[in-house]
Formats: structure tokens, C-alpha cells, sequence
């Protein structure tokens, strides 16, 4: 089941190949075991984490038929759903700038990946939706959170409730996607971005960058105040305590 | 130099108003027809200081206590707006500082508060502009700027990070993708680029800057000023995070 995530380690950035061709099913909630992720993610030096899809595709998102299988079984499709979340949770909760590179279809499960990051670069070619609700279902990863936080409501509302296909025009026009470019550059250029973002930074201060923007969501405004300035003495404290022994010397 | 800058003096000269000013050693504070005008008074960099804080939070005091005041105007004097904060000594005062997070605290709402104002605050931005200094500015309303104005938030070039609000407010105004590069490159930009960035709302010639600035402040409808305050609420709310 692994075989489907890749995880390699170029220059300081964790990259994750959905390997799963032609059409990258995600094949449960949970892509990749946790603690296989948070082993991957443990390393610390790490700068970043670029995701993208192997072959023509990004991803298509969950697989019906394994849907239905999981529930035929019997198994418990909650607790799958939870743990497909705790994937992506994992992932913002690393505090590292996350890219997404976007080719070809990026449907349901799979757009939901690429909305948790922060940087979307998406090849001419790359097609966007949330089919769920066409299935009797609803995005099930946090999508229905996430999508109207980056398009806003009406266009949000408009793609899960059709369910219709979303071209990248549409997509740079409200905001789903920040760059478009030709299909053979996507990654090099979505590896590159993030490569020149993050080359001079300590991983220390990339996170911190990273956690306030968080807080400033996720928290109560004077909480991410407070934890803002105490993120900011604990680094200037750091600095100092770096100056002086520099000048020591 | 061939042109001359304009004094907030030189735009109101012939003019008889009543005029109220009041000085500190790193701003001076003066009403005009209704208008106020802060201005940083440290030329040519105008260095926000541990003691530009402090008369920040006097400053602030006058200003929630200035009646029928129609708009504010956020100025520095000289060449530039001002190039952020003085880091050696910043640095030096959070070694020092016990309780370093109640002094950075108390720099933050020394500057905050122009949001939760419900008046129009007006940026006049010339010259640079980086670090806390774009942050102050990000807590006003509106941001005019000179054709060649410096931008830029290069805290983590220092191994530091932007520390009173820049990261959301940069992020709320440009998106998560273009103010993360530009945050976590430290890199500066021009005028062009702040206004494709939504950061600026509008470029103007440097000697017009703050005569433009006056003329949109008066300009402002006097009977709609009820109506912005809301709006100004609302922005604020959104900022902030709130619903």
C-alpha cells in the first residue's frame, strides 16, 4: 500500500509522489498510514513539502468502488475518514510551507490535498472539481471547510453542488489556484518556488512564519497576538545570544 | 534634488486654520481643518525605536481624545516613510526586558488601534518602507505611495519574523501564495508590484503625495462618514478573523 505514496528528499524539501496510474486513485481516506507520514516528516532539516501526482494525472480523488467495499465490509468508515484527516492535519501541523503541483484531473479527495497547501501551481491541462455530491456523497476531507475558506462561498457552493468540472482560467479567476503553466514546467517551476523560498531560512524560522499564519485562522485574535510576540522574543532571544558569540569570536 | 518635497506646512500655507500641535521626540501630531496628521519626525530613516513606541502610545491617548476629527493622515518626514524598527536595540531591550511580551504587546496596540479607529487612516508612503514600518501601515485603511517607494518585510533575512500582524494582514490582502515568498524571501519591491499586490491603493507623484492625501481626506463625504465606520467595523472584523 505504500508502493501508491512516494516520499523522496530533494535539497531540504519532502516531495509526495501519488503513485497510483492512471487516474491516482486515493486508495483509502487514509492515502498514507500515519506513522509512516510522520516518520517520513520527523527529519529535521526539512524545509517544505511539494506534493504532485505521477504519470498523466494529479489525482482523482477517493475510489467509489473501494468506498462502497469498506462499507460492504463492514469496516469502519468513520474512523477511516478521521484517519484520512489526520493525514492532512499532520501535514498543515508541520508547520512547513506546503505545494501543491496540479496536472490533469485534480477531483474530490485529491483537490482536497491540494487546498490544504499553501501554493498551488497548476499546468495548462489541470481540471478541478468536487464530484461527491453527484454520488450522493459530500467532500469528505475537510473540502467543504477548506474550498469556500480559498473561493469563497458562492463559488464554493456552486462547485460542490454540481459537481462540475472547473477549468484553470476559472480556477487563477477565484483564487483556487495562484499560477498556470505549460504542463512540462509544473513541477520544475512549483520546485523551484519553493526552493528559493525556503534555501536561506533555518527551518526554525520557516515554521514560525508558517505557525503565525496558522493562528491567525485557526485562534481567537488575542491569543495569536500573544502567541505571536512570545514566537517572536523566543527568536530574538536566539539572535542575540547568536550575535554575541559571533562577536566573541 | 531638483523638486522639493512638500511639508505638511506647504500644502496648508496661506491658510488660516486653527492649527493644534502637539510634539514628541519622534512624532509630531498636528489637526488641520479637521484632519490630523502624524508624522514621523526621526528623518531620514525615521527609525521606529523603543521611545517612537512610547509616543506612539501617547500620541495614541490624544487622538482617541480629539473630538470631530475627519480623517487621519501617516506620514514621515524627509526622503522615506521609515525603514521599521532599529533591530540592535530591539534586540538588546527583549535581552533585558523580564517581561519582553508585555513590552512587544504594548507596541502592538500602541499601533492597532488605528483599525478599530472607524475613521479613515491614510498611509502617505515615500521613499522606504520596510519591515514594522509596512506593518504600521498595514494597520491603516488606505496606502498611498510615491512612484519609487521600497516595500518589504526582510525580518526573516535577520533570522526573525514580521511580529505585529504583517504576516495575516499581507496574507488577507495578497493571498496565502505571493505574500509567503515575498515573507519568507525577505526580498523588497516597488510601488508596481504593491499595487498588483493590493498592498497599495494607489501610486502618486512624490511631491504630490500628501497634498493628494489631504484632498482625498477632505474629500471623504462628510455624510457617508457613519456608513464607512461601518464598513471600517466590518474590514477590521475580518481582519481579525472574526464572523
Amino acid at each position: 500500500m505504500n508502493g501508491r505514496i512516494e516520499w523522496e528528499i530533494r535539497e531540504e524539501i519532502g516531495i509526495i509522489t501519488i503513485n497510483n496510474p492512471p487516474e491516482n486513485y486515493l486508495f483509502e481516506p487514509e492515502f498514507v498510514p500515519l506513522d509512516v507520514l510522520q516518520k517520513w516528516t520527523s527529519e529535521k532539516t526539512l524545509k517544505g513539502i511539494l506534493i504532485y501526482g505521477k504519470g498523466k494525472h494529479f489525482s482523482a480523488g477517493g475510489n467509489l468502488n473501494r468506498l462502497f467495499e469498506i462499507i460492504a465490509q463492514e469496516e469502519n468508515l468513520e474512523k477511516k475518514l478521521a484517519a484520512g484527516n489526520a493525514i492532512i492535519d499532520h501535514l498543515v501541523n508541520t508547520n512547513l510551507p506546503l505545494v501543491a503541483a496540479v496536472h490533469g484531473v485534480c477531483f474530490g479527495g485529491g483537490l482536497e490535498i491540494a487546498l490544504a497547501c499553501h501554493i498551488r501551481v497548476a499546468a495548462e491541462n489541470a481540471l478541478f472539481a468536487t464530484p461527491e455530491t453527484s454520488h450522493g456523497l459530500i467532500p469528505g476531507l475537510g473540502g467543504t471547510l477548506r474550498l469556500p475558506a480559498t473561493v469563497g462561498q458562492a463559488n464554493a457552493l456552486q462547485m460542490i453542488l454540481s459537481g462540475d468540472m472547473i477549468s484553470t482560467e476559472e480556477a487563477l479567476m477565484m483564487g483556487l489556484i495562484d499560477v498556470i503553466l505549460p504542463r512540462k514546467e509544473v513541477f520544475g517551476h512549483a520546485f523551484n518556488l519553493l526552493h528559493s523560498m525556503i534555501k536561506n531560512l533555518e527551518p526554525g524560522i520557516i515554521k514560525s512564519v508558517i505557525k503565525v499564519l496558522k493562528n491567525s485562522t485557526s485562534m481567537p485574535s488575542e491569543q495569536a497576538i500573544a502567541e505571536e510576540t512570545k514566537i517572536f522574543c523566543e527568536l530574538a532571544r536566539k539572535e542575540y545570544s547568536r550575535r554575541l558569540s559571533e562577536s566573541e569570536i | 534634488m531638483s523638486w522639493r518635497e512638500k511639508s505638511t506646512a506647504d500644502v496648508y500655507q496661506n491658510q488660516k486654520y486653527n492649527v493644534l500641535t502637539r510634539s514628541y521626540h519622534t512624532l509630531e501630531w498636528s489637526v488641520m481643518d479637521r484632519i490630523g496628521h502624524l508624522v514621523m519626525t526621526q528623518p531620514p530613516s525615521n527609525k521606529m525605536t523603543v521611545e517612537f513606541f512610547r509616543d506612539m502610545n501617547l500620541v495614541k491617548k490624544i487622538i482617541l481624545g480629539t473630538p470631530d476629527l475627519k480623517a487621519i493622515i501617516l506620514s514621515g518626514k524627509g526622503r522615506h516613510f521609515s525603514s521599521g524598527a532599529d533591530l540592535d536595540e530591539l534586540l538588546l531591550k527583549i535581552n533585558q526586558h523580564a517581561e519582553a511580551e508585555t513590552f512587544l504587546q504594548s507596541n502592538y496596540t500602541s499601533l492597532s488601534y488605528f483599525e478599530t479607529l472607524q475613521l479613515p487612516v491614510i498611509s502617505a508612503i515615500r521613499g522606504v518602507c520596510l519591515g514594522s514600518a509596512m506593518e504600521l501601515a498595514l494597520f491603516t485603511n488606505y496606502r498611498f505611495c510615491g512612484e519609487d517607494t521600497v516595500f518589504g518585510l526582510p525580518e526573516t533575512t535577520f533570522n526573525l519574523i514580521p511580529g505585529i500582524g504583517g504576516i495575516r494582514r499581507f496574507v488577507n490582502l495578497s493571498g496565502k501564495a505571493r505574500a509567503l515568498d515575498y515573507i519568507l524571501t525577505g526580498r523588497t519591491f516597488n510601488s508596481e508590484t504593491a499595487l498588483d499586490l493590493g498592498i497599495v491603493d494607489m501610486i502618486l507623484p512624490k511631491r504630490e503625495l500628501l497634498s493628494q492625501a489631504v484632498d482625498f481626506a477632505k474629500w471623504l463625504p462628510e455624510r457617508y462618514l457613519p456608513v464607512m465606520r461601518r464598513v471600517y467595523l466590518e474590514r477590521y472584523k475580518k481582519v481579525r478573523g472574526e464572523r
